[in-house]
């Protein structure tokens, strides 16, 4: 190491390297600086500083291929790092340096053109500048009793990224101590369990481990800091919210339109082709994602976590089944299969292995990993930034200390405008790699989002062999997925650089808001086409269903998510305290009992129902129209079962003689009615009388009935009201259906006989 | 109060129709036999009786006796016998005030019928459930009426049985439950058929004394000493088989005003049945097909009943074995378009004058006439369905064959006919969206005609399975019972001659 420099500050190295890297320093703090960087200086000599850990705010700069990265904030498993890595750029995150000048925001950092050194030797990454490197010299501010605040907070921080809530640690030790207390087998996949709805229980121990599994997963990256370039939390806190608002209706269209068993069906992609965006990383947002939303509008105040438990279940189970497909059967995360996501067919491992062609000297091996490279950063940046555009599976044993990975970077969806940069480009590649460790260790772990991570860090190192496949167009079928070679490799990443660049000029031109919208889209769209197209809905979802137009309640969540910029703090809150999957209460999914929609179905429509209507809309069961509160298909649909359970669970025959009494006095009634009608006024004194007769006659078979169905209870104190108010004279109390009349109180009581004992008005001829 | 005023009447030798003395039902019932129809035979205790009795409903020995001697000239005329005969003399009672009021005694039919009557009757009939059933509905209407049992206390008697009990069955529980209160209240078990009679003349008088009775006369300024009649009346059974039936007959069609007697009948069923709506009744075509002598008797009573009321009448009657009987008659209720056509005819007839033409027409019924209607019966290639006119009127529009159709279709401001199978309480909001209704199951007193009629819509029922599609042009004739296809002509009332020529009377007369 050269004499004379100084120790500045520490960070954590991305990949380890015994070469230590030296260069003068940029910080760059914008896209617009990024841009001039690369386009006036000495990038390949440079070691750039960043503030944060997001991948594609340095996009430019790593194309070209810098010396060296620094940054102020983020971790290794952020994107950023994995970029690096891929890039094989010495990367040192996460630092904070003790000396140096002040930036804008008056963080400590190395001038702009002063030489420093990188060490990656160890985990433990070093800062060293030049002597004589500039020094601001004013004392930093006093601190405060907020920096005092926030040191705290980091400290807690700290303990809660260490271990799960504070106790459970990552990896297979965390899976089993997460699942020990657990009383139902909700995380293995069977037949029936796939069938059937979840229980309150089996839905919450579930939700309890996936957020130890996002946990697991992704706590790190909550700390990665802020992107220059895309403010990627701010739009996936926004889109998760939509998913939740909008996700539950159409995952019920896709299951009206394939079953259970077609989606269970459609689960299975991943194990028949690679190059499917169905595939382990979208199977898990499926469920993850929209529930993070409705954590978000919990914690905006916006809506109770407890609210749309149905809805909850639904994507529960809607992704349990995609995984039914996707595993066959038993464990359902990587997380609990030794992160271990070896799931495609032998048939393709066979292929892939056949094509395997060495990566043997620099040349090749340097075209493999800029191909790998550039393909991922684009793959990234054309899902404006998030992991959505790659996808890994294995990895899969083949003997001899060998094993495979199986990788997809999707480069170009017509489902987003700006993916015209990619024109020319295949929807997806896809490379099989064999690795050969020749004995040393490596530690594989394939994370439930799709990820492959290793330590140490840099496993391209035993990259031994590859084969490379494209996937022209989405809905090209598997059989025509087509190894390319060299030249083929060559002429994509011709045509990344290019496209790469402008779209990072286009989205450094965009407004916050475009950019928030076009991420939103991503996110949105991302996690449900690729079923729906599977499914056939697709294209009625998009055109007829106005697929993209926001939620208004999502709408809603915009300003204080993206512009109050709380969504960052809550997402970072939600990851790292666990809480992002709460608890629902017992009898959550019983909490719209028969009775809350009987009156519905029985009126067909209801202007002021008992209760609380809002739950019934929340659950998607009623909906509110100009008539008044009306059931929806739904609505009906669960009606009819709950009424069907009824009928099972009673006593019809203690009921039979009731209903005989009941009709006993049905038809005097209705003769009566008929009187009444067409009875002059003075004839109507003497009715009255009778009218009083029927309703005293009719009471005990009400009595008899509320014994049995306490929901027949209201009866007779409406009859004996509409006939008060007739005997007070107010006449329309006969009749009228615009008021609670005998007639209208009989004429439901009759309908909810027949409705509960199952019985038609045909077979009964009563009309 | 002489003594020997005289207290009763039979139905042929009271001297008039006077319902001051023998209430509105008795004096209707004098009326109609004074006009040689055949009413039942049967009598009336008159209202100076009421006045006799005590609140504590003992009669006089002096009626008691009264009351025998029309019995025995009942029995003599009917050629049976009160009690334990073969063929047992059956009577309703009835209260009969000269107005109606609430908290009077209605009906107990079935009177003189014993446990060993209701075998006799059996074996007469050769029907089991037919006099099970009489004797049934004559216990249920003792226990509650006359003996003045809860019906909390008689439902729950007979909600005891079990599922599928018989009208045999029901009969013994409520006769058990007669026999039970009767003993602990000490006024004795179910009693003879002389003790029923006396008891059910006894509950009638007491009744005028009901708490509802008394504050409605108070309210309505009616004199206490008016008192109430009552009428014992031979019981007619329209339900001895398929030579047997009830029906409810216009003297014209009280929808349009045409001419020619209108109604329904139902064969083999009492009268309720055909008000209750259960069965689907017939026109009464029918009856003719099948009686025709009996129709043209039925045209007969019509055509005497007119010109006596110099108006349209209503009737009920039963035919008992082929017999016609008359049961009640009075002047009857009638759409606005068919009051100005009755009134001008009636006119034309010599019947009343223009003057009294022109007073028979509210302004409301006016109005209702002067609604466009359908011209003229349409042609037979666009009649689509015929059933029951249950609510009158003339529509146009559109139809729906469910309720979220209908509401959608209104919203969108088009005239909508609701088309259903038969209608629950869930077609309500189609029903209100809906300009008209047409059911294919149901009758008069249907919940959709029942509804219908409440809204002032028209309304067919019972059409019958009924081929049409939503969205489809539709006509509902709410007059003639008939639905139409495509948008049938509408013509202004006011272009109709009939209402033309009133109008001009009434010009005429009201200045």
């Amino acid at each position: 190491m050269s004499e004379g420099f100084e120790l500045v500050g520490t960070g954590i190295t991305v990949v380890e390297d015994d070469a230590v890297v030296e260069g003068p320093v940029v910080f760059l703090d914008t896209p617009k600086a990024v841009i001039e960087f690369v386009g006036s200086g000495d990038v390949a000599g440079t070691i750039v500083l960043a503030r944060g850990g997001t991948t594609t705010f340095l996009t430019p700069v790593l194309t070209a291929g810098p010396k060296g990265v620094i940054t102020l904030q983020g971790h290794p498993e952020s994107h950023l790092g994995i970029l690096s890595r891929e890039y094989g750029i010495p990367c040192v995150m996460g630092v904070s340096f003790r000396t140096g000048v002040r930036s804008d925001r008056g963080e400590t950092i190395p001038a702009d053109g002063v030489r420093v050194q990188l060490d990656v030797a160890a985990r433990e990454g070093r800062v060293l500048v030049e002597p004589g490197a500039p020094v601001d010299d004013t004392p930093p501010p006093e601190p405060t009793d907020a920096d005092a605040e926030a040191a705290a907070m980091a400290e807690q921080i700290q303990v809660l990224l260490n271990a799960f809530q504070g106790t459970i640690p990552h990896g297979g030790e965390g899976d089993a101590q997460t699942r020990a207390p657990f009383t139902t087998d909700v995380l293995q996949l069977t037949d029936e369990n796939t069938q059937r709805e979840l229980t309150v229980t089996e839905a919450n121990e579930l939700q309890r481990y996936m957020a130890w599994n996002l946990w697991d997963f992704l706590a790190l990256r909550a700390t990665e800091g802020e992107s220059g370039l895309i403010p990627r939390q701010e739009y996936e806190c926004f889109g998760c919210v939509q998913q939740w608002q909008r996700y539950p209706d159409f995952y019920r269209l896709i299951l009206d339109k394939v079953g259970v068993d077609g989606l269970i069906e459609i689960g299975a992609t991943p194990r028949r082709e690679p190059a499917n965006k169905v595939n382990l990383l979208h199977v898990w947002c499926s469920g993850f994602t929209p529930l993070f939303g409705r954590a978000i509008l919990g914690e905006l105040g916006l809506a109770s976590t407890d609210d749309r438990a149905a809805d909850t279940r639904l994507l529960l189970q809607f992704m349990r089944r995609l995984y039914k497909g996707l595993w066959g059967s038993g464990d359902m995360f990587t997380s609990m299969r030794g992160y271990q996501a070896p799931m495609l067919d032998q048939a393709w491992i066979d292929r892939f292995t056949a094509d395997q062609e060495p990566v043997s000297g620099p040349d090749r091996r340097a075209l493999f990993t800029t191909f790998n490279a550039s393909t991922e950063l684009l793959g990234f940046l054309l899902h404006f930034d998030n992991r959505s555009g790659l996808n890994d599976t294995g990895p899969y044993d083949l003997g001899d200390g060998r094993f495979m990975i199986v990788r997809d970077h999707f480069l170009h969806d017509p489902m987003y405008h700006w993916h015209d940069v990619a024109e020319g480009l295949p929807h997806c590649i896809t490379q099989a790699m064999v690795f050969n460790t020749h004995g040393e260790s490596l530690e594989t772990a394939l994370m439930d989002g799709g990820t492959l991570f290793t330590k140490p860090a840099n496993y391209l190192k035993h990259l031994e062999s590859a084969s490379v496949y494209v996937r022209e167009t989405w809905d090209t079928p598997a059989s025509d997925i087509r190894r390319i070679d060299e030249g083929e490799m060559q002429a994509i990443l011709d045509l990344c650089k290019p496209a790469t660049d402008r779209l990072y000029r286009r989205i450094a031109g965009m407004s916050p808001r475009d950019k928030i919208s076009c991420g939103a889209q991503v996110y949105y769209g991302e996690f449900i086409a690729a079923v729906a197209r599977a499914a056939g809905v697709w294209e009625q979802m998009r055109d007829d269903l106005d697929f993209w137009e926001l939620d208004p309640v999502t709408s809603q969540t915009y300003y204080p998510l993206v512009r109050d910029g709380i969504g960052v703090q809550l997402v970072g809150k939600l990851f790292i305290t666990g809480t992002g999957f709460p608890d629902l209460p017992d009898g959550a999914f019983d909490e719209v009992p028969l009775e809350a929609l009987h009156p519905l179905a029985l009126r067909g429509s209801v202007a002021e129902p008992e209760g609380d209507p809002t739950v019934l809309e929340a659950a998607g069961l009623a909906v509110q129209t100009p008539a008044g509160w009306m059931l929806t298909e739904a609505g009906t649909t669960r009606h009819a079962e709950l009424l069907a359970a009824e009928l099972a669970a009673l006593d019809t025959g203690a009921l039979a003689p009731v209903y005989e009494r009941f009709l006993a006095a049905n038809g005097p009634f209705k003769a009566l009615n008929t009187r009444w009608q067409s009875a002059d006024e003075d004839a109507r004194w003497a009715l009255m009388g009778e009218l009083a007769d029927i309703v005293g006659r009719v009471e005990p078979a009400l009595r008899r009935t509320t014994e049995v169905l306490p929901r027949f209870g209201g009866y007779a104190p409406r009859l004996q009201a509409a006939l008060a108010k007739v005997e007070g004279g107010e006449l329309d109390f006969v009749t009228s259906v615009k008021v609670d009349s005998l007639h209208t109180v009989w004429m439901e009581l009759h309908e909810d006989y027949l409705q509960t004992l199952g019985r038609s008005r045909e077979e009964e001829g009563s009309f | 109060m002489a003594v020997a005023e005289q207290l009763t009447w039979s139905f042929g030798d009271a001297a008039s129709p006077d319902p001051a003395l023998l209430g509105g039902k008795g004096a209707g019932l004098v009326r109609m036999a004074r006009l040689g129809l055949p009413v039942p035979p049967g009598f009336i205790l008159g209202t100076p009786c009421g006045r006799a009795v005590t609140e504590g409903g003992e009669l006089p020995d002096a009626l008691i006796a009264e009351v025998d001697a029309r019995l025995a000239d009942l029995e003599a005329g009917a050629g049976r016998r009160f009690g334990d005969d073969p063929a047992p003399l059956l009577v309703s009672v009835r209260s009969g005030a000269p107005v109606s009021m609430p908290g009077m005694m209605d009906t107990i039919l079935n009177v003189g019928l014993t446990a060993a009557g209701a075998a006799a009757l059996a074996a007469e009939t050769g029907d089991d459930a037919f006099a099970a059933s009489s004797f049934e509905r004559l216990l249920y209407g003792f226990a509650t009426t006359v003996r003045g049992i809860s019906a909390g206390v008689v439902e729950d008697t007979l909600l005891d049985l079990p599922a599928g009990a018989t009208a045999a069955d029901r009969g013994a529980a409520l006769l058990q439950l007669i026999e039970a209160e009767g003993e602990a209240a000490g006024v004795g078990g179910f009693p003879s058929p002389r003790g029923q009679l006396l008891e059910s003349i006894a509950a009638v008088f007491r009744s005028w004394h009901s708490p509802p009775a008394k504050a409605y006369r108070r309210h309505k300024g009616i004199d206490e000493a008016m008192g109430t009649a009552v009428v014992v009346q031979l019981m007619v059974f329209g339900n001895r088989g398929q030579d047997s039936g009830s029906g409810v007959c216009f003297t014209r069609d009280p929808a349009t005003g045409a001419a020619g007697a209108y109604g329904d009948v139902l064969f083999d069923a009492q009268g309720e049945d055909v008000v209750a709506g259960e069965r689907d009744t017939l026109p009464l075509a029918d009856l003719r097909a099948t009686m025709p002598a009996l129709m043209d008797e039925l045209e007969g009573v019509c055509a005497t009943l007119e010109q006596d009321a110099r108006d349209l009448c209503d009737i009920e009657f039963t035919i008992e074995q082929g017999r016609l009987w008359i049961l009640q008659t009075r002047v009857g209720q009638r759409s606005g378009r068919a009051a100005v056509r009755l009134a001008v005819a009636f006119a034309d007839e010599g019947v009343i004058t223009e003057a009294e033409a022109v007073a028979r027409v509210s302004d409301e019924q006016l109005v209702a006439a002067r609604a466009p209607v359908f011209a003229a019966e349409p042609p037979a290639d666009v009649v689509l369905a015929r059933g029951l006119a249950c609510s009158p009127g003339a529509v146009a529009g559109v139809a729906a064959l469910t309720c979220e159709s209908a509401q959608r279709r209104a919203e969108a401001g088009e005239s909508v006919v609701l088309v259903r199978p038969t209608t629950a309480p869930a077609d309500l909001p189609g029903v209100l969206a809906s300009a008209a209704v047409v059911t294919a199951r149901g009758g008069r007193a249907s919940h959709a005609a029942v509804v219908a009629r409440g809204l002032d819509r028209p309304a067919v029922c019972g059409t019958g399975p009924i081929d049409v599609t939503d969205g489809e042009p539709l006509s509902v004739d709410g007059d003639r019972g008939l639905v139409a296809r495509g948008a049938l002509p509408l013509s202004a009332a006011d272009e109709d001659p009939t209402i033309k020529r009133f109008l001009e009377w009434r010009d005429a007369h009201r200045s």
